[in-house]
């Protein structure tokens, strides 16, 4: 008997082996199929307002919506999400939202602020908001798959590119779904149309847009004599008259990067990756001359020895170099530093557009808070408010420099284009923006256009302007074929 | 009987419980791990499938019930579709009409108002051609055909109709002959395009009736792709194939063992130097200075790496600056691809020193001062005690400070991230393959955390991993023979 124990102890131990390895198969091959959405939060105070989504699509009962202040504007919306809003305004329904951003500090202070402002108009709804949330894409993720509804955030906002990548996954909730027809319909005529779409993503609503973001030229006063250059030919002007390297002073600041560079490569009719049409440009005509332009036209200018965000940005705000090509979230540091600036759009090349990349700020709705339909309406009612706010709007504009895309702010904005001359500047400039793609396979483009591009330094600052722009069409056949490999992949 | 199965159940209801938990613990945070990160070496894992989303989920239980629904709700979805469709049809007339009124417009006859009604009805029916489409009850999302040219649709008339059309006109007083001439020519053939692919749209909704099979295996079909673009594959040794068929990751594999034949030596000669230096008694104040030298020990690597990239940007950094003054040599760390690995050996040697020299400075200590005494008496001079009589002696801890050090090598990473993320970027030449574009001085590890970071290709930043580990597993394994098989440990 003593004897045997050892035995079965190693029976036990290859049993329990089995079990557990079993069991972590079946966890991770596959969930319960049956229960496609998260758990059950915790029952509320009130009980949940009913109609299921599924079978009886808003679509079908147009006739019944109501019309509702939000903020600043009346949109129709449907009579459960009406009344309740009524009953949060009263306060007879409880319910807590988490909301979260990743941004800094001074941002986070006025967001803060509009929270605090809604809670008091919305007494029934309390959100705990995370200003700085460190890997946010992933946390919140993590937190769906997890089905942690609890502490996942139930709204959250960052650029619109993570669109695809969240609707495809699952991770967000298209309004679309619960928001009827003339909802939509009213809310469309709220934004700006670049930034509306921009939340569109396969037919369907995902997010609401509240700012956009992206490069502009950005000039000192005193040092462009007062001027902002509106065509090439001046700012080459200016720039020749500035560049002396032995002094340290250059024509252009301009940090360079694939997304930075951009607006050269749409002002010749190039792209990256047009995700109508899931085509590749790297190679495009337009793309292989915006390079050469850059490359023969721009960087004899510019302090090429390091072209990255901290160099080329002390080069401006030491008054080393006239303009610099960047974007809002540099204003607060060149501020400190430059006290003339003005801002416009990148100038025209012969008459044709450079369109940089923009990003518009959205808010989403997150899976985890479509289980609770409480839940779920205090998340839009406050993405809603939140985007449909004047007064939030401008409040975020003058404290911490976002640019508004909302239709009645963009007109507050431009009767007071001389109080704002900064906001002004980005919003006109941006207003002729391309946006960033939503697909994820934007992701596979950046890699191997950064890697031609660094090349094309590297050549440059080594072997000189003339090799450096022979070797562009080269490099971007590579980088294309190393992209179409990617997708295939 | 009795008694031997009690004195039996008590350690083994002991034994059992701390197996059980010792299992768990060991599976779950051991085993698991480390099979799963092998297996997705050997999968097309990206930032989409690695970690499904409850669309997965969702997209299988729809499967099972699709076909049973679309047949039980034909007349209904039918229906639906011919509605939008004659929206959609509607919609192209009125794109007509817009056409014509912009190719003929004049600053004289042009009216705002009237594009502006056009853009209200068109954008109405659309929003309800949409509505109908991304129904739950029509399904008809699910469609490709009548998703992807409606979606572009719409989108080309956001941005490349109203857009712009709101750009000249909305806030013009005066419209121009100019603002004119642009609008045709930017705005005529998006309206022209829009019409085209509303064209493609109403004829895939027009098949759904016609043809009400072919619409349940599309449907059925997308259903199957957004799974399977959701779901993890097995690729086999596809990803070590990509990982070698470039002369990429050869060359950075190159490059780590050339930077630890170069960071090695560097590395044990100024601990072992300056341990030796700084024991000798003749130096005052040595326990202090000792303890200086210590500092880039604590100083936190990211610290003290961009402290040194900022000591080394071109031009503006002190040390190229004044090395450029002093000796007249441009030092490029951005640009060449040498300087840049140079630098990155100084500071691998300025971080690792003090490692080497606290190893040095302890064996040191353990020499018996007879020894040294006996030397002292015997007429040896300086070289030769150190030569024939301490340097063996320290022999086998210097032994195992290399060890460790050259592994520290082997997985250089952080240096190289954060002087120049591994570059510059420049065509890769290595014998047998086509150059390539790359970043010259991507180590191994710093290969690839770019590939899972920069490309979100997670399976073949795994494949580049386990790689990393095989060459460390040989190492470690070779040094183990050595020392313990060939006796090198008793030396």
């Amino acid at each position: 008997m003593a004897t045997s124990s050892p035995r079965i102890i190693i029976a036990v131990a290859a049993l329990l082996v089995l079990i557990i390895i079993a069991g972590i198969l079946l966890v991770t091959r596959e969930r319960a199929p049956t229960t496609p959405t998260l758990p059950t939060p915790t029952p509320i105070q009130t009980p949940p307002i009913t109609t299921p989504p599924t079978q009886t699509p808003p679509v079908t009962q147009p006739e019944t919506v109501r019309e509702l202040v939000i903020g600043t504007s009346k949109i129709r919306v449907p009579p459960d999400f009406y009344e309740f809003v009524s009953k949060v305004k009263r306060g007879d329904v409880r319910v807590t939202i988490n909301f979260w951003t990743a941004m800094m500090p001074f941002e986070v202070k006025v967001i803060d602020r509009a929270v605090k402002q809604f809670e008091s108009e919305y007494p029934g709804v309390k959100i705990q908001y995370t200003g700085t949330v460190a890997n946010m894409k992933e946390a919140i993720k993590a937190g769906i798959i997890a089905g942690d509804v609890e502490n996942t955030a139930h709204v959250f906002t960052w650029a619109h590119d993570w669109t695809g990548e969240m609707a495809d996954g699952g991770f967000i909730v298209s309004l679309s779904k619960y928001l009827p027809r003339e909802t939509i319909e009213d809310l469309r005529k709220e934004y700006a149309a670049l930034a509306f779409s921009s939340g569109v993503y396969k037919l369907e609503l995902y997010g609401l847009p509240w700012a956009i973001e992206g490069i502009a030229l950005v000039c000192n006063l005193d040092m462009t004599g007062g001027v902002l250059p509106g065509k090439f030919s001046q700012l080459e002007e200016i720039m020749k008259r500035w560049y002396n390297p032995e002094r340290k002073t250059y024509g252009l600041a301009w940090q360079i990067d694939p997304y930075h560079v951009y607006p050269l490569i749409t002002a010749f009719g190039g792209f990256y990756y047009d995700e109508d049409r899931d085509a590749v440009g790297v190679n495009s005509a337009g793309a292989v001359e915006g390079f050469k332009f850059l490359l023969s036209k721009v960087f004899p200018y510019m302090f090429t020895g390091d072209l990255g965000h901290e160099a080329q940005l002390s080069i401006f705000e030491e008054g080393r170099a006239p303009c610099i090509i960047t974007g809002p979230w540099n204003i607060p540091r060149i501020k400190e530093k430059v006290a003339r600036i003005a801002i416009g759009p990148i100038p025209e090349i012969d008459g044709m557009k450079p369109k940089p990349f923009s990003g518009i700020k959205l808010l989403w709705i997150t899976k985890a808070a479509e289980a609770d339909r409480n839940r779920l309406y205090a998340s839009i009612l406050f993405a809603l408010w939140f985007t449909l706010n004047d007064d939030v709007t401008r409040m975020l504009m003058e404290e911490a420099g976002f640019i508004p895309v909302k239709v009645s702010s963009l007109d507050f904005l431009r009767a007071n284009r001389d109080k704002y001359p900064i906001i002004a500047g980005f919003s006109m400039a941006l207003a002729d923006s391309t946006p960033m793609p939503k697909s994820v396979k934007m992701a596979k483009v950046w890699g191997p256009v950064a890697e031609a591009l660094s090349s094309m330094i590297t050549i440059y600052n080594e072997k000189g302007r003339e090799e450096a722009v022979a070797s562009v069409s080269k490099l971007l056949d590579e980088a294309q074929k190393k992209i179409l490999e990617a997708f295939k992949g | 009987m009795t008694s031997a199965r009690e004195r039996l159940l008590y350690p083994l209801k002991i034994a059992a419980l701390l197996i059980l938990g010792s299992l768990v613990v060991y599976i779950s945070f051991s085993i698991f791990p480390i099979a799963y990160s092998i297996y997705i070496a050997f999968t097309d894992a990206s930032a989409k499938n690695i970690a499904p989303g409850p669309r997965l989920y969702e997209l299988r239980e729809a499967k099972s019930r699709i076909t049973e629904y679309l047949e039980s709700r034909k007349d209904y979805i039918v229906g639906e579709a011919v509605k939008a469709k004659t929206l959609v049809d509607e919609t192209i007339t009125i794109l007509d009409e817009l056409s014509t009124t912009i190719a003929s417009a004049t600053p004289e006859n042009i009216s705002v108002a009237a594009i502006n009604r056009m853009r209200g009805d068109v954008d109405g029916r659309l929003l309800e051609v949409k509505s109908i489409v991304v129904s739950e009850s029509t399904k008809l999302y699910l469609d490709p055909s009548i998703v992807n040219p409606l979606d572009r649709a719409l989108r080309t008339l956001d941005y490349r109709v109203w857009q712009p059309a709101d750009q000249l006109l909305l806030y013009k007083i005066h419209v121009t002959e100019e603002d004119l001439a642009r609008l045709k020519e930017t705005v005529l053939p998006a309206v022209d395009e829009a019409k085209i692919l509303l064209g493609e749209a109403s004829q895939s909704l027009e098949l759904v009736g016609s043809n009400y099979n072919g619409f349940i295996d599309r449907a059925m079909g997308e259903i199957d792709r957004q799974i399977d673009e959701l779901t993890l594959h097995f690729v086999g040794l596809e990803n070590f194939r990509r990982l070698f068929d470039n002369p990429r990751f050869p060359y950075s594999l190159f490059k780590t063992l050339l930077f630890v034949v170069t960071s090695v030596p560097l590395k044990m000669i100024a601990g072992v130097t300056l341990a030796i230096i700084y024991t000798s008694p003749l130096i005052l104040g040595r326990r202090f200075t000792r303890g200086l030298l210590l500092l880039p020990w604590a100083i936190p690597i990211l610290l003290s790496v961009t402290t040194w990239r900022i000591l080394f940007t071109p031009e503006r950094g002190f040390l190229s600056s004044t090395i450029e003054g002093l000796l007249g040599y441009r030092v490029d760390i951005y640009v060449n691809e040498w300087h840049a690995f140079a630098l990155y050996n100084i500071v691998e040697v300025w971080l690792a020193y003090p490692f080497v020299m606290t190893v040095t400075m302890a064996a040191l200590a353990s020499i018996p001062r007879e020894y040294l005494e006996a030397a002292l008496v015997d007429g040896a001079r300086t070289f030769q005690t150190l030569r024939s009589l301490v340097l063996p002696l320290i022999l086998r801890p210097l032994a195992f400070a290399a060890i460790l050090t050259t592994g520290a090598s082997l997985q250089a990473f952080m240096i190289p991230l954060l002087i120049n993320n591994g570059g510059p970027a420049k065509s890769i030449p290595l014998p047998g393959y086509t150059p390539t574009t790359g970043y010259s001085n991507e180590m191994m590890v710093l290969y690839g955390y770019n590939r899972a970071w920069l490309d979100q290709d997670y399976g073949l930043s795994a494949a580049t991993f386990l790689v990393v580990v095989s060459i460390l597993l040989v190492y470690a394994v070779a040094w183990y023979y050595l020392l313990y098989r060939r006796g090198w440990a008793s030396v």
